[in-house]
């Protein structure tokens, strides 16, 4: 089983959060927006208490900037593929497991793109995820990040956009025709984790203001997954993470507490690779 | 009977912006002895424009590939639009217009580079690849190809 953990840290210096919950989860593969946090600062922290076999190692990056990754592994086995400013794309081959593409994002922010934007960009982002596909032969691919987006928003819902479903069913079918042309699926968890039925908090991110049309919690930090993924992934192994194990990550009124910790929440899945 | 005049295909005076890229691409090969490379990649049809092309950069001894832009232009190939990572934005702020797409109005602004010319065009291109952050990540590609 492969964990993984993606966190936007708001540029707060969290190291300790997040050795909290690598230690508390065995995280294989942290993925970080917003993250000011020296690679060698947060490696120190992590391996503080990691025997000489699991220890973190620096996925470094020469052009993408906004996100920075550490794993149980050395940078061989998560090789870069392709990279934006915004985007990595790395291909996960440890020996003997299931080799898989992962992506990471962090879209442009509401404050500067308005939702037309996001979506020609999620158009483009479907595109180089298809090449990066084509370029490794196979599609078992995860595109997790901040997408800045709802689940529900076209950029991510749209066939040409990231055309990702709320239904395991119908991303099953692998593909799907509009006008001629063939779009692949992605399955989005995501949604099972909405709202108050959910076992963890309502979203990712909480946003209020006094206007007519506000969601409170939004679910910006998603993990997508291709169909070829889904036997290897169960939605209970997916989650919202609202304590690092000794402290809450939540303020007093229950929201992300973005003057401490982060505005944002982690989320955490596992592959069975 | 041919209806077709003849003036098509004669005077054709604009140099494509693609072969512009190509040949920009060609340059830094030969720069860098091939050890960074970079290629320009069709997009085909975008939404905002006939055609769409990104230029990469490429490390060829490892399979990497950095987008360092993207360019989308219509029939008339003037004027370009680009879309560029915010750092390399900054050197270009002279060049910056809004979009050709509706902004709703809670939200800044977005604005693009745009190149109205060919001497724009290369005008721009040039800041580009002499951007602090563009040297930076050739200069990083060739060390870690040569490792």
């Amino acid at each position: 089983m492969a964990v993984f953990l993606f966190w936007n840290l708001n540029n707060k210096p969290l190291q300790e959060t997040v050795g909290c919950l690598a230690a508390r989860h065995e995280v294989d593969v942290l993925m970080f927006a917003e993250c000011a946090i020296e690679p060698s600062i947060l490696l120190n922290t992590l391996n503080q208490s990691q025997d000489n076999i699991s220890q973190y190692y620096y996925a470094r990056s020469e052009g993408c900037e906004k996100i920075k990754i550490f794993t149980r592994f050395t940078d061989q086995f998560i090789q870069r593929i392709y990279e934006e400013d915004r985007l990595t794309i790395r291909h996960l081959k440890i020996p003997e497991l299931t080799d898989i593409l992962i992506a990471v994002i962090h879209f442009s922010s509401k404050l500067h793109w308005c939702n037309d934007s996001q979506s020609f960009e999620c158009v483009e982002l479907a595109r180089t995820i298809k090449e990066a596909e084509e370029e490794v032969g196979h599609s078992r691919t995860v595109l997790i990040g901040d997408f800045n987006m709802n689940p529900f928003e076209s950029g991510v819902v749209s066939a040409n956009g990231l055309h990702a479903v709320m239904s395991r069913y119908a991303a099953k079918k692998k593909t799907r025709v509009v006008n001629r042309r063939e779009y692949p699926f992605f399955y989005n968890p995501m949604w099972s984790l909405f709202g108050d039925m959910s076992p963890g908090p309502p979203g990712t991110y909480y946003f209020s203001k006094s206007v007519q049309k506000v969601f409170f919690w939004n679910m910006f930090d998603q993990v997508l997954i291709r169909p070829d993924l889904l036997d290897l992934f169960s939605n209970e192994e997916l989650k919202i993470l609202d304590s690092d194990g000794n402290k809450s990550l939540l303020s007093s009124r229950g929201v992300p507490d973005a003057k401490v910790v982060s505005d944002h929440l982690p989320i955490l899945f596992k592959l069975k690779l | 009977m041919d209806m077709w005049p003849e003036s098509i295909g004669q005077n054709i005076a604009l140099k494509p912006p693609s072969a512009i890229l190509k040949e920009q691409a060609a340059l830094l090969g030969n720069k860098t002895k091939n050890i960074v490379t970079a290629e320009v990649k069709n997009r085909g049809e975008s939404g905002l424009g006939s055609f769409s092309y990104n230029f990469n950069l490429v490390a060829p001894a490892y399979g990497y590939r950095y987008k360092l832009f993207q360019v989308w232009y219509g029939l008339e190939y003037y004027p370009i639009h680009f879309t560029v990572e915010e750092e390399i934005e900054k050197v270009l702020s002279e060049h910056l217009s809004a979009l050709p797409i509706p902004t709703q109005p809670a939200h800044r602004e977005v604005k693009h580079p745009v190149a109205k010319s060919e001497e724009e065009f290369l005008e721009i291109l040039g800041k580009i690849f002499s951007a602090e952050k563009t040297i930076r990540i050739i200069n990083a590609l060739i060390a870690e190809s040569e490792a």
